[in-house]
């Protein structure tokens, strides 16, 4: 029997370049997940634009035309999601197994929390305490994210891995910082608000990744983060379009994106990138730990600045940016450095016996 | 109640006495899923290196085959055996 492989390994160090290998697969996965989100936000942008203007300018329809396009784009995700597990063999006798564990259903409370709640948390926060105080605190993600996972999963980080993570999120709010805004007409209501989406994002990352430990992480996000998420969030709007009498504008919105092709085909551009963002989550959680992911997805500001240009050579779209937006991207790539730096750090990604 | 591949999987692994190899789990449990295109040797071979990324499976040994191939002996964490109560 060989002592050593053909690249003059150990078996102890080929067993570890393959754990680390697995590890290193999830964060170039992960990477996946900033990419794919600045591209969806610009079909998002485009047709939340169409539908707007056909509807009232009211705060809360504006909520409920973003949640009920996020619903619709949810269910596309799922249908793309199930294509794509059908191709590699994990079809409906595998969803149906899947959905029939009790445990697996803790994934729809994680896309509840990510979904509805802390997106529409998000949204509703900027009338009180402005945009800026919205945009701070939801870059706390990560962070909130490393200290969760450090209790729940037992996550293996350290202290150059949590001070990345706290300089993401600087590079974050420099990139973003868009001077003082005012203190809205409800200050401390819109922090509370505002704070929920990075907890509903932490929680996501907690339950999805305690889930997807024991099941196919891309079948239960097909299921629970795709079609539970979009049908969970069309179905909240309804009740709230109907308690707030905008029931009209809410079924407007369906006839708005299903009688315009190109509005569908926008639609289903976002669907299509939802799937690619929510599965690249779901397994990179899985692969390389939350933590490190959402700390790699933090990396938008980066991301935004090469697609803006690369947009705006293409001619799809004008582009500029700050020296500021260009400060914090290059603050965050220091801190991105910290966080994925070290490999070797990944043979062990939780503290377990 | 049939599980999903990969649950079973580790129930298989957290009902051995001793150590497993990916082979030993196909073994196991190919009666079961032999019809499914799923069941192959590279997916189940990610399923298993997933449990020892996330520290539910722990090596008990490591040697190379006669073709310098890998084969990694097993055996469930306590980690595991905890967290997944509800298979065992």
């Amino acid at each position: 029997m060989a002592t050593t492989n053909a690249k003059g390994q150990t078996p102890q160090e080929a067993y570890n370049a393959r754990k680390i290998k697995m590890a290193l697969s999830g964060m170039k996965i992960a990477f996946l997940l900033p990419i794919s989100a600045i591209i969806q936000n610009i079909f998002n942008s485009s047709v939340t634009d169409t539908v707007s203007r056909q509807l009232s300018d009211k705060v809360i329809v504006s909520i409920i035309i973003s949640i009920v396009l996020l619903g619709i784009g949810d269910v596309f995700a799922g249908i793309f999601t199930l294509i794509y597990n059908m191709a590699k063999g994990k079809g409906l006798k595998e969803y149906k197994r899947t959905v029939s564990m009790k445990i697996s259903w803790m994934m729809l409370l994680a896309a509840a929390f990510a979904g509805p709640l802390a997106t529409g948390c998000w949204m509703a926060a900027t009338p009180f305490c402005g945009l800026t105080t919205v945009a701070i605190i939801t870059s706390l993600g990560p962070i909130l994210t490393a200290i969760f996972g450090r209790f729940f999963l037992h996550e293996k980080l350290n202290t150059r891995i949590y001070l990345g993570i706290v300089i993401v999120i600087a590079g974050v709010i420099v990139a973003g910082y868009s001077g003082a805004s005012g203190a809205g007409n409800n200050f401390i209501l819109g922090v509370i608000l505002a704070f929920m989406a990075p907890i509903g994002f932490a929680a996501e990352g907690q339950f999805s990744t305690f889930v997807g430990d024991i099941i196919d992480p891309n079948v239960g996000c097909g299921f629970f983060r795709c079609f539970g998420s979009g049908i969970i969030g069309l179905v909240c709007m309804a009740i709230l379009a109907a308690a707030t009498g905008n029931i009209a504008a809410y079924g407007l919105i369906f006839k708005i994106v299903f009688t315009k092709p190109v509005t569908l085909l926008f639609v289903a551009a976002m669907g299509l990138l939802g799937a690619v963002n929510y599965n690249s989550a779901y397994l990179a959680f899985n692969r390389t730990g939350p933590s490190r992911t959402l700390a790699i997805d933090s990396s938008r500001p980066v991301w935004s600045i090469i697609f803006g240009y690369l947009f705006a050579f293409l001619g799809v779209q004008d582009y500029s940016v700050t020296a500021l937006a260009i400060a914090g991207a290059v603050i965050v790539v220091v801190g991105l450095f910290l966080v994925i730096g070290k490999p070797s750090e990944l043979v062990n990604l939780r503290n377990v016996e | 109640m049939q599980l999903p591949l990969k649950t079973r999987i580790l129930q298989y692994a957290l009902l051995q006495e001793g150590d497993f190899t990916v082979d030993d789990i196909m073994k196991g449990i190919e009666k079961e899923y032999r019809s499914e295109r799923l069941f192959n040797k590279k997916q189940v071979e990610e399923y298993f290196q997933s449990f020892v990324g996330i520290g539910f499976f722990e090596e008990s040994r490591l040697e190379f085959d006669n073709n310098g191939d890998l084969i990694t002996y097993c055996k469930t964490t306590d980690y595991a055996k905890d967290r997944c109560k509800m298979l065992m």
